[in-house]
């Protein structure tokens, strides 16, 4: 009796080592695999975000309506581009970027945001309803065929 | 695990093997037919034939696993043109090394999804290497969402095969 008891609980011993020593669909250092793309993902995101393109194109919008469009490529000399003339609103456009020069309203956020230069930044002026961003840049002009 | 369907002999390998790479093509073209979402970046895909590979090198072992992203490259060349074929083959061989160095090698305390996680991304970094060879550097700005992208697909292949190897065990008698 005493030996079949023994070999019984062997055998269930020996099955359950089998068990712990299958992989499972999910561990614990599963968990940190995950962690770890994630924060990869998210380095890779904010350093891309840092070294954007050189933006080709300047779009000037009222409303969400476009106003302007502006080739930055064909630009030789800076020159001041009048938005909106009651408001003195300018815009001085360089061949590699472009700054607000001078606005009528008092916050002054769209002239302190400086010259913009890259894919993707914006001027914004609140109080006039008016956005100035920048488009193109190497980025759009790739068609990367990923199989 | 891999050792005890070599036992099965050779002949058993083979089958096997060639099973599995079948299913590959077939996960690959169902794969293929899935339209492009506007969220994914190009070349992002659900990775189902990557299921296929991670049986094959967890089941049969590496060689054969090796074989199955070969003859999954084969099949995208056919269908898809070189540049496929080129993708596929860096993506499917180095990913292949990874897990099955890990199904192989690591703690068992990792799981299926963990694995499938680092081979869905090994696989698409060594695409992004390669298209930027064959393009140019602004291509890299597709890491974040691949990444991302890879832990979704991971997720799924993991837990399917979570699922599949045990029965596939079972099936073969290879325990």
């Amino acid at each position: 009796m005493d030996e079949t008891i023994e070999t019984k609980v062997e055998e269930a011993l020996t099955v359950s080592k089998q068990e712990i020593s299958r992989r499972r669909i999910m561990g614990i250092p599963d968990i940190f695999i995950v962690l770890i793309i994630l924060c990869m993902s998210v380095g890779a995101y904010i350093y891309f975000n840092a070294i954007a393109y050189d933006a080709t194109t300047a779009v000037v919008a009222k409303n969400k309506t476009e106003i302007y469009r502006i080739d930055l490529t064909t630009v030789t000399e800076p020159y001041d581009l009048i938005i909106d003339k009651e408001h003195n609103v300018v815009l001085y456009i360089e061949s590699d970027g472009v700054s607000m020069k001078s606005s009528d309203c008092k916050d002054h956020t769209c002239i302190n945001t400086g010259k913009i230069s890259k894919d993707g930044e914006a001027i914004v002026c609140l109080p006039y309803a008016y956005t100035v961003f920048l488009e193109g840049g190497a980025i759009n002009d790739v068609d990367a065929v990923v199989g | 695990m891999a050792d005890k369907a070599k036992k099965k002999g050779k002949a058993f390998f083979i089958a096997h093997t060639a099973l599995i790479a079948a299913t590959a093509i077939a996960l690959s073209a169902l794969e293929g037919m899935i339209p492009p979402l506007p969220m994914i970046p190009p070349g992002g895909k659900a990775g189902f034939s990557n299921i296929a590979v991670m049986l094959g090198a967890d089941v049969l072992g590496f060689p054969s696993a090796v074989f199955i992203a070969l003859v999954k490259a084969i099949f995208a060349g056919t269908t898809r043109g070189f540049t496929a074929f080129l993708m596929s083959f860096s993506g499917g061989i180095l990913s292949t090394v990874v897990m099955a160095v890990l199904l192989r090698y690591a703690t068992k305390k990792i799981g299926y999804i963990g694995i499938g996680i680092c081979g869905a991304a090994t696989h698409n970094t060594a695409q992004l290497i390669v298209s930027s060879i064959l393009t140019t550097n602004a291509v890299f700005i597709y890491v974040p969402a691949l990444l991302i992208l890879s832990i979704v697909t991971g997720l799924l292949t993991g837990l399917l095969l979570g699922i599949i190897i045990p029965h596939y065990r079972k099936i073969c008698k290879i325990t």
